[in-house]
């Protein structure tokens, strides 16, 4: 008699839990917790949700296997924007919970949901929703005279769920696990705590799978970028002849030959990245299941991670070749020179004036060296001539186009003068 | 030549021979059944009783299932367990008590073989109770089992409640009995 009690119990608790919570109302609590829980149609906003994955649990109130200790208690949990966490217990779970459900904080939660047709699973369990709905349970072979006083016998404690016949509660639990197993969505109810009201064996539970306060430390300050100019190296040189004549002197007229170079060395870009230096830690459990491998130092069991402990500045030196645009060599006749000519030159030689005092050759480049010979320039004028070379440089992609120009060197143009000594 | 044998004569032969056929019948049974030579050597040595066989297969089963090395997976200790359990026993296991079993594997890092004895059968019946066709035997034995290297936090020795049954036409080893399911059986037996 106590398995056929045993089989209707079984028929009536799957027709009270096969349907997932896809449409749930809520029976207890405030109503207002479950609107970042729930869509305006009842069903769960799954988006606002943060999915802490499916959880097990060692709990005292699941049934105990010798030695081992108690079966795992199964929930798939979730946590609201404000805080808020919602427990969704498997089937098998569930069902222990509602046989205990002080000890297994079903009384404490903070509100709850539970589906199908309007079923009432109040705090006294889901024992007696199978049992109030299942009236044609004949109990004349019992010391219970109907279904609601076994069912208050069981929620008293004076009488043992296990007594109903040895192995048909098993049946029961094992068909409520497969009905978990086989469809994984298969969720019943939703215990809601909030932050106040965590009972203290679910936040152990928390803390397996959060971290306390790590401190994560801040990448470090890098010295800014440094874009360093290249070099501009220039040079001016007489060639021949070795000691020029004044044209007006020469017979050959043959002038200087000047040679004109430069070069632009590249352009370097120093630059830091912040690098992250890893090492292994042991913190909380993933949500994965897998196995622990390390202890925690809170005494919590974990799982060895990579994490950041530290920063370092990496410097990156990027060399940009630059070219010139344009270039040019000159060749002026220093100030002091015109000046000798017009003061003193001119006492000996009235009239003596300065012919042309600067020759300039243009020329363009586009590579980073550039040279150029002028050959034969008729410098007209005694003194010191300065050679410059000058131009401007193309840019790069960290520096912009810059000009250049100065003297790159002196040579000496000669003039004869004939002295009569008495 | 006419022989001749007379009624009474034929009934005559006729019980010899039933009589000499039921003799060499029940002398094959009695030696095939082991019981013949049981009579003959009971005199020159002492008894030893065999236990049942549901009783080895229900000490097997805990030697099996409290054989534990945290060096191998849960899968591991499962496979050894359902090679020897019924189905309902193999789907309980993988379903209700792996997850457990890998859980001391990381929290106790258990390595011990087991020891088990049967103490009694505390309980027995057949499914279903009313004697229909296909109606299996069940058996719950009390077994003393001896861990090698119990785990810190574990007794050495202790007593568990096993349950066997012939569901899959031999017997086979189901499950151990909760705490819960056995408390009834606790109660009776101590």
């Amino acid at each position: 008699m106590k398995q056929h009690i045993a089989t209707m119990l079984l028929v009536v608790l799957l027709l009270v839990l096969f349907s997932p919570v896809a449409s749930v109302s809520a029976q207890d609590g405030d109503d207002s917790v479950w609107g970042e829980v729930l869509n305006p149609d009842g069903s769960i906003n799954y988006d606002n949700l943060t999915d802490g994955g499916i959880v097990t649990e060692s709990a005292d109130w699941m049934p105990d296997i010798p030695l081992i200790g108690p079966v795992e208690a199964v929930y798939h949990i979730y946590e609201t924007p404000s805080g808020n966490l919602v427990q969704l217990p498997s089937a098998t779970t569930l069902f222990f919970m509602a046989l205990n459900p002080q000890a297994s904080g079903m009384t404490d939660v903070s509100s709850s949901l539970f589906s199908g047709a309007g079923t009432m699973l109040s705090t006294a369990g889901i024992i007696s929703a199978m049992l109030n709905g299942s009236g044609s349970i004949d109990f004349s072979g019992t010391d219970y005279v109907n279904s609601e006083q076994f069912a208050d016998a069981v929620i008293a404690g004076d009488a043992d769920i296990w007594s109903l016949g040895t192995g048909d509660i098993l049946n029961l639990v094992w068909n409520l696990a497969s009905m978990s197993i086989e469809d994984g969505s298969l969720y019943t109810a939703l215990l809601l705590y909030t932050p106040d009201n965590i009972p203290p064996e679910f936040a152990e539970l928390f803390d397996l799978y959060n971290d306390d306060d790590i401190d994560i430390p801040a990448p470090a300050r890098c010295p800014a970028a440094v874009v360093t100019p290249g070099i501009i190296s220039t040079e001016g040189l007489l060639i021949a002849p070795n000691y020029p004549l004044v044209t007006g002197q020469d017979p050959d007229k043959r002038g200087v030959d000047i040679s004109f170079s430069a070069s632009v060395a590249p352009t370097i870009h120093t630059y830091y990245t912040e690098v992250p230096v890893f090492d292994d830690a042991c913190r909380a459990l993933n949500f994965d299941g897998q196995a622990s491998d390390c202890t925690r130092p809170n005494g919590l069991p974990g799982q060895t991670k990579r994490e950041i402990v530290g920063w370092e500045c990496q410097q990156h030196k990027d060399a940009y070749p630059e070219t010139f645009s344009l270039a040019y060599g000159e060749i002026r006749l220093t100030q002091e020179s015109k000046d000798w000519i017009l003061d003193t030159l001119s006492i000996r030689y009235p009239g003596a004036y300065v012919h042309n005092p600067k020759f300039t050759w243009p020329a363009s480049s586009g590579s980073s060296t550039w040279s150029y010979t002028a050959q034969r320039a008729p410098v007209a004028d005694p003194g010191e001539w300065a050679v410059y070379v000058g131009g401007q440089t193309s840019g790069t992609p960290v520096s912009d186009s810059r000009g250049f120009g100065g003297p790159a060197g002196l040579f000496d143009v000669w003039l004869k003068e004939t002295a009569l000594v008495q | 030549m006419e022989i001749t044998i007379s009624r009474s004569a034929g009934i005559r032969w006729l019980g010899i021979a039933f009589t000499i056929l039921l003799v060499g019948a029940s002398v094959f049974y009695l030696m095939q059944s082991g019981m013949l030579a049981g009579w003959l050597h009971s005199s020159d040595a002492p008894k030893e009783e065999m236990p049942p066989l549901s009783a080895i297969v229900a000490e097997n089963g805990v030697e099996t299932f409290y054989t534990l090395d945290y060096t191998e997976t849960a899968d591991t200790w499962l496979a050894r367990l359902c090679i020897q359990s019924t189905e309902t026993g193999c789907n309980y296991a993988e379903y209700l008590i792996a997850p457990s079993i890998a859980a001391l594997m990381v929290t106790a890092q258990p390595q011990t073989g087991c020891t088990a004895s049967s103490i009694q059968k505390v309980d027995f019946g057949d499914h279903p109770e009313d004697g229909a066709e296909m109606a299996w035997d069940w058996e719950i034995w009390k077994v003393h089992l001896a861990l090698d290297a119990p785990w810190e936090g574990v007794d050495k020795e202790q007593d568990v409640y096993v349950f066997v049954s012939t569901s899959e036409g031999e017997w086979k080893f189901d499950h151990i009995l909760f705490g819960e399911e056995a408390a009834k059986y606790v109660e009776v037996t101590q």
